[in-house]
């Protein structure tokens, strides 16, 4: 097994056949977040967010996960259209996942056909990280790897 | 007795955003190592990597072995495997939900399919 060397975080990324600001858009707006978010699998019925840094978002469950603890959050950056970061109470969707506080980085780029969506989920409670110093993470991470 | 679970996602967590001790965890992936021998693979003190130590063993994610005054050193992957099915776990919700924004966006994006050269 391998998974020691990894960091505790995983990236996905799509193109997306729509402008970035529509596409950035899509992601802090109550109306389109319960369209899309959670898939198939992990239905939205009502969100509220606050789009600012230090704003909070709340997403209601739909159907049998009506009831459910809500996916809950606060916004660390907002760089429209570039750059999204919030923090992420996992365990709102489905329950089987414990309530651990984590962080979501969403960057959106500009190409040929669309816009790419890439989103890092990192799993670990930095408490630096997580109140929005970011740069603060990545400095000592290099720093930690040249002293290695 | 080792000490098992509970396991806290947390503390697992915290315990593995560090690099040196994903290193460390790694050189024991696959063997046991004596707490000497361990500290010899990395330029610190060996204060500095019992520090460590001890941060992956209150995690769960090291066990130590006493033999008389030699402490052994071992992986125990159980925390680890409960990280790995967090990142599968929102692997998928991150996938559906990026499929379920291109269908939702790529639907509205595009111009209506009637009739041509009906310009307002």
């Amino acid at each position: 097994m391998n998974t020691t060397t990894q960091p505790v975080s995983l990236k996905v990324s799509r193109l997306i056949k729509a402008p970035r600001e529509r596409v950035f858009a899509a992601w802090i707006t109550p109306s389109d977040v319960v369209r899309w978010l959670g898939g198939e699998k992990c239905q939205i019925q009502t969100a509220t967010i606050d789009p600012r840094v230090g704003g909070e978002y709340h997403f209601k469950m739909k159907g049998s996960d009506a009831g459910k603890p809500e996916m809950t959050g606060v916004f660390r950056e907002i760089k429209s259209p570039e750059r999204l970061v919030f923090t992420w109470l996992t365990g709102g969707c489905t329950g089987e996942m414990p309530r651990v506080e984590t962080l979501v980085t969403v960057e959106f780029a500009a190409q040929a056909g669309g816009t790419l969506v890439q989103i890092t989920h990192e799993g670990f409670p930095d408490a630096e990280l997580r109140d929005g110093h970011n740069d603060g993470w990545t400095a000592s991470l290099e720093k930690l790897e040249k002293l290695v | 007795m080792v000490k098992h679970y509970p396991l806290s996602l947390d503390t697992t967590f915290a315990a593995l955003a560090d690099p040196t001790r994903r290193r460390i965890l790694e050189s024991l992936s696959h063997r046991q190592r004596r707490v000497t021998d361990l500290a010899d693979l990395f330029p610190m003190s060996l204060p500095a990597v019992s520090k460590h130590l001890r941060v992956l063993e209150d995690a769960g994610l090291l066990k130590r072995r006493r033999f008389g005054r030699e402490h052994h050193l071992e992986l125990d992957p159980a925390p680890m495997r409960e990280a790995q099915r967090w990142i599968e776990y929102y692997r998928k919700f991150w996938e559906g939900s990026l499929d379920a924004l291109a269908a939702y966006l790529e639907k509205n994006n595009q111009p209506k399919k009637k009739k041509k050269g009906k310009k307002p």
